[in-house]
Order: structure tokens, then sequence, then C-alpha cells
């Protein structure tokens, strides 16, 4: 006979067992690149491919170092980075507090727009803006590169759904304590949405860092480039050096995977305000 | 408020043309330069290229040898993605912020030329005084390759690539079979079946998946002519000849029929398996006795060899033992002038491409690439020379048939050779997945109706 203790306790323990199992499945194909990237390029040909190697290496994180500025690239796309988030987090704040807090001609119509927007696969629209990026002169710089992702209708919804939930009380009483909209927003609207913000400044930050085909068309000189085509460039036609392709991976992966462990539980309250409340 | 919306919505739309005010526009033909005094000072040009880092640095020693031997011009390479993207790049870009020279596989410049994204070599050769050597010492079937219809040079080789078949030597060996022999499909799947059914090995080849390719070697390699006006080398092309009822329609079938049998008997490794990740290993292993791809596959293949094997290389197969044979199709990488409207760089950008065919500097980025040597200047130099000995002795076959090749192996000229490539391919994964008559019937049927729809939609908005 199992005490309501032990079985408690037994509960519990299966329930890590699956944790641990499901986040390793879910975590492997990030160790098995891990792995393979401390394997030589011989040793990544032969059959059968051996998960561990009996003589781990880091010359590939050495060959990336050697061949590819990729410190210069992580640089470029965390400015890209910021500057976009800080853009869209301010921008969208703005906006999505005009549709839900005023009434003016059109919001119908402009919501109906943005919406819009977010139905246009952005493969859709890029040779066009390339051809706007040419023609205001501002290939090879990052505004360049940033531009076209200084706003989204995403992120405008996002934010509108967040704001829709805020009781219209708060509003009323604010004003009679004598702020006016700005006050509102800056010293209650947004602080009460620092989780909604959070989220949507990681999913941005995963969006923009993640870019490839963007900052390949708006930069031609290395002196521009971005962490995913840095990648790309260390792949040479006919001869793919695995080993030092999921070195490079391993290395751009760092800011995105610290990016989730330290905002995990902000994306959660994001996803879970947006989704499911709002 | 919803008609609103849709006349606001499309009001929006006409507008946004109007204020998108782009233009991916090319300009006119330049003209002939060479006359001219050229202006004082450096010109700067600018080379597109997708070739990766390993083969940039190569390129940038050449770059580096070519700027530090003379002032007018200064060259740059720069990285700009897969060769796709590459392309994409170049049809979007306004023609005055193109590169004065590109990187692209001669098999898909003639998606470029007719655009006017890409001027012709031969406008600045006629004007050269100084004349190029090296490449009336180029292989007759690549200056061929790098010709268009009225033979005028279109550009030129920088990557040679060849379609090949890698074999392990001791294998064949033991199994009694003599590479030299397997000249053509046929033979190729009779070796086959030698190495898998006597147990010598688990396969007897595997296939690099770019098989439209493969299937335009083939036929090249056949002398078949599969489109009307030479292949597009006479005229523009208007009709696919695979179902043509006589000589094309044969040897299409004979070369996917070579598929069904090696699929049907299990003879070949999965169609589709990557080549890098799966058939090498498979063909260091000895799972694998053979290994069709391109000869820019050399340095991959022996890496994972690591010396456990000699591997052999066999030229491209025709279809059938009758076929011609009588040139080598040619594939890979060439350098080729950008239409971006400096008469300057675009001058700079032939003069690089002379040097860079120089025999020291070919034969370099030959040696260490694993290319084939553009020219007979290259092939004798001696960095090459210390290639063949001292790395990959078995290449020397190839050149043997070089040596023979005439011009005769030609491989489709036109602006819809991705779409040619890409139902070739579709061909051979359908019999490879079911391998019957039936489904090679179908195959060249559904590969005839998706080319001739490309042909004639490029044909009615061109002409």
């Amino acid at each position: 006979m199992i005490s309501d203790r032990n079985k408690k306790m037994l509960n519990k323990t299966l329930f890590y067992v699956l944790m641990l199992v499901l986040g390793l499945i879910f975590i492997f194909p990030l160790i098995v690149g891990f792995l393979f990237s401390i394997h030589t390029e011989t040793e990544l040909s032969q059959i059968p491919l051996k998960l561990f190697t009996p003589n781990p290496t880091l010359e590939n994180y050495a060959k990336v170092f050697q061949s590819v500025p990729i410190f210069h690239y992580l640089k470029n796309t965390l400015i890209v980075c910021v500057i976009a988030i800080i853009a869209q987090v301010v921008i969208s704040s703005l906006a999505a507090y005009g549709f839900v807090f005023f009434k003016f001609p059109l919001k119908g119509f402009l919501w109906t727009i943005i919406l819009a927007t977010m139905m246009v696969p952005g493969e859709v629209v890029v040779i066009t803006n390339y051809v706007t990026i040419q023609n205001m002169g501002l290939v090879n710089t990052y505004p360049g590169l940033f531009l076209t992702s200084l706003i989204s209708g995403t992120s405008i919804f996002m934010m509108r759904q967040y704001y829709m939930q805020l009781p219209k009380e708060f509003k009323e009483a604010a004003i009679l304590d004598g702020c006016n909209d700005f006050q509102f927003l800056g010293r209650i609207a947004i602080p009460l949405s620092i989780p909604t913000i959070s989220a949507l400044a990681i999913y941005q930050f995963v969006h923009i860092y993640n870019a490839y085909f963007w900052p390949l068309l708006v930069t031609n000189k290395d002196k521009w480039r971005t962490i995913q085509v840095g990648i790309s460039y260390l792949v040479t036609g006919d001869v793919e050096e695995y080993g030092k392709i999921l070195a490079a991976a391993m290395v751009a992966l760092l800011p995105t995977m610290l990016a989730f462990i330290f905002g995990q539980d902000y994306i959660i309250k994001g996803m879970v305000s947006g989704g499911i409340k709002g | 408020m919803k008609k609103l919306s849709i006349v606001m919505l499309v009001l929006l739309f006409s507008f946004s043309f109007v204020f998108a005010n782009g233009t991916t526009e090319t300009a006119p033909a330049a003209e002939p330069v060479v006359e001219e005094v050229k202006p004082a000072g450096t010109t700067e040009v600018v080379w597109w290229t997708y070739f990766g880092k390993a083969n940039v640095s190569y390129l940038q020693k050449i770059i580096d040898a070519y700027n530090a031997s003379q002032t007018d011009y200064h060259v740059t390479i720069e990285y700009q993605g897969s060769q796709a993207e590459m392309i994409a790049k170049i049809q979007s870009t306004r023609s005055e912020d193109l590169p004065a020279l590109f990187n692209c596989a001669i098999e898909n410049i003639g998606m470029l030329i007719p655009a006017d994204y890409c001027i012709e070599a031969q406008t600045f050769l006629d004007k050269d005084k100084e004349g190029w050597p090296e490449l009336d010492k180029t292989y007759a079937a690549f200056r061929s390759a790098y010709s268009d219809k009225e033979g005028n040079l279109v550009g030129y080789p920088n990557g040679v690539s060849y379609p090949t078949i890698y074999y392990n030597k001791n294998l064949l060996a033991k199994a009694g079979i003599d590479p030299m022999t397997l000249t053509s499909t046929e033979e190729v799947y009779a070796a086959c079946k030698k190495l898998v059914s006597e147990g010598y090995c688990t396969y007897g080849i595997g296939f690099h998946p770019d098989g439209g390719y493969y299937f335009n070697a083939s036929l090249a390699r056949e002398a078949v002519l599969a489109f009307d006006n030479t292949d597009g080398y006479t005229g523009d092309i208007t009709k696919c000849l695979y179902t043509d009822g006589g000589k094309v329609q044969e040897s299409v079938t004979k070369y996917l029929e070579f598929y069904k049998k090696l699929y049907s008997e299990k003879l070949a490794v999965a169609y589709g398996s990557n080549y890098s990740s799966e058939i090498i290993p498979l063909l260091a292993s000895g799972d694998c006795a053979m290994m069709m791809g391109v000869i820019s596959m050399t340095t991959k293949v022996l890496t994972g060899v690591a010396g456990n094997f000699e591997v052999g290389v066999i030229p491209c197969p025709s279809v059938t033992p009758e076929g011609k044979r009588g040139g080598e199709p040619s594939g890979g990488t060439g350098l080729f002038i950008a239409n971006n409207g400096d008469k300057w760089e675009m001058q700079g950008g032939y003069e690089f491409m002379k040097f860079c065919s120089k025999g020291e500097w070919a034969g370099y980025f030959a040696s260490a690439t694993g290319y084939l040597a553009p020219n007979t200047d290259a092939y004798n130099s001696e960095v090459y020379q210390n290639y063949m000995t001292n790395t990959f002795p078995a290449i020397s076959v190839v050149y043997d048939s070089l040596a023979k090749s005439d011009d005769s192996a030609k491989m489709p000229l036109c602006a819809i050779s991705s779409t040619i490539k890409a139902a070739n391919k579709l061909a051979i994964e359908t019999v490879a997945n079911e391998p019957t008559d039936a489904s090679i019937a179908q195959a060249i049927q559904t590969a005839q109706a998706t080319i001739q729809d490309a042909i004639d939609l490029y044909n009615l908005s061109n002409n």
C-alpha cells in the first residue's frame, strides 16, 4: 500500500522525468549540432556517424573565427535588432493606444489595412521594398537594414489586444486625477503591459535576428553583413564543411537562446494575455 | 463601410505603384570602349559572387596579384548569397548599381543575356588590340559552352565543373570491372548489377540529386539536341522535342530506363540522398562503389575517403554505347560582365577576366578548389601539375577525354534553363520512386508539357 505522501512524491517524480524527457527531445537538435561541431570533417564523412567523437576538437570554432568576422556580424545584427525593437515598441504602443482609446474617422478602414499587412507574406514585398531602399540610396547602411522592420501589423495587433483588456475605469480614474493621454499611457498603460511588450520584443528579436534574405539584398559589403548572411558565407559550392557551419550556427544561436532563457516568463505571459483574454 | 474600404484599398494599391518609382530596367547595351582613352585614376571594379569564404580566399589572392600588377583598375569581390539569390538580386538591382563582374553557372546565363543584364565579352574582345592568347588555348568544349548562338564569347570559365562518376578503384578492380569501359549508362548499369549481385557492395551508384543537369549533360554527350534551333544556338528555342517520336524521345526514354532498372533492382542509393552527408560517406565506407557528381566535389570526396582507397573518375557517360561522345559537356561557374552602363568598369571587368585565365592563376584556382583547368596553360602550370601528381592523379582521365573533345556537346542555351532542369529532375525522381515503364512515359509527358509551357510563355512575353 502506497501512502498519500509517497504517491504524491511518485507523481511528482514521474512528472519531472516526463518534463526532462520532453525537454531533451526539444533540445536534442541543439545537442546534436554541438556534438557534431566538435568532430573533424573526416569524422563527419564516415558511416556510421558517431554522436560522440573520441577526439573532440574545437578546430571548427577556431576556423570560423579565423574565416569570418563573426563578432562584427553579431554587432551589426544586434544594432539592427535594438533599433527595430525600440521603434516597434514605441510605434505599436502609440498606434494601439489610438485604436483602442480614440474615436476617429476611417478607424475601421485603417484597422483593416493594418490587418491586411499581416496577411501579405514578407516575400511578396521584398523586391519592391528593395527597389524603394535603392531609390532612397540606403543600400549598405544601417537604415537600409532596419527601415522595413520599424513597424509591423503584428506588433500593433498584439499591443491593441492588450490595451483592449485594460478596464475603461482605469482611464476614467486617471483623467479624474488629472492625467492626459500621454501620462496615462506612460504611467499606467505601458507599465501594465510590460509582459506583452517583453513578449513582443523577444518575438521581434528572434524574427529580425534570423532574417537572411533582406540583409543579403540591402548590403553588398562585409562591413554591413549580419550574422545569418555571415554563416551562409561559410558554405562554398560543392564542398560543404558541416563542422564549420555547425560551429558558426552554435555561436549564432547563443543570443537567441539567451533571449529565450531570460525572457521565457514574459513570452508565456505575453502570449497568454494577448491570445486567450484578447 | 465595406464598399468604402474596398475603394480605398484599390486606390492605395494604385498609388503604391506611383510612389514606388522603382525601375528594374537595365541600361541599353554599352558601346565598345577600347578606342577611347581611359580617364586618369583607378576605376573600381566590383565582382559579385556566390562562392563562399574558402573559394573567395583563393580568388582574393588572384585579385591581389591583379591589383598589384597595374593601377588602372581595382577589383573587389563581394559575396551575394547562393546563385539563385544572386541572380534574383541582379534582376532587381538598378543597372547603375550593378557590379562590373559576376559569377554565374554557364547553364543559367541564358536567363540573364536576353534581358541585357549581361554584356557579352565578345564586345570587348573585338576591340582588344593586345589579344587574349589563353582564349585560343581554352579547351574546345569549354569555349563552345561559353559562346552564344553566333559563336560570340559570352564569358570565361572561372571554376569549370564537369559531370563525372567517382569510383572506388579497389572495389571495381576486385569485381573485375574496367572503369574505362563505363562510357554509357547501359554499361554503368551492368557494372552496378555485377557489383551488387556478386556482393562487392550494397549499392552500385549514388546520384548527386541535381538530376536536371546530368540529364542535359548525358543528352549532350549523346549529341542529342532536345530542343529546336540547335538547342537554342541558331535561334530562339520554340519546341521541346522530348516527345518527337524519334531520336530525342528514344534517348530520353533510354536515359530514364537507366534509373528504372537501377531502382527496380535496388542497385542505387535512394534518389535524393544528400551527396555530402549520405553518398560520400557510403562511398568512403565501401558500401557504395560509385557516385555521379561534378568534379568540384573532389575535395569533399578525398576528405571523406581519407586515403583508405584510391579514388578514380570516369568522364560523363552517354546514354547509349552508340552515343557520339565527341564532345564533353561542361558546367560550373563562369565570369561574366554585368551591363551596369559604366564602360570603364566593364572594361576593367574584361581585363580582369583575361588576367584570371592566365595559366598561373587559372591553374592555381583549379588546384585549390578541384575545378578543372580551363586552358592548356593552366593545365601545364607548375601548381596544377603538382596537384595532379600529388593530390588527384586520377583526374588525368578527364583531360585525356577533353583533349579529344570537340565542341559538339551542347546544353540548351535559353532563358528557361532552370525550368528545364527542374522538369528533368522531376522526371528522374518520378522514375526512381516508381520504376516502371508507365512512369517513364508519364514522366516524359509531364516534363515535355512543363517545359513547352515555359517556352511558350517566355516567347509570348518576350517576342
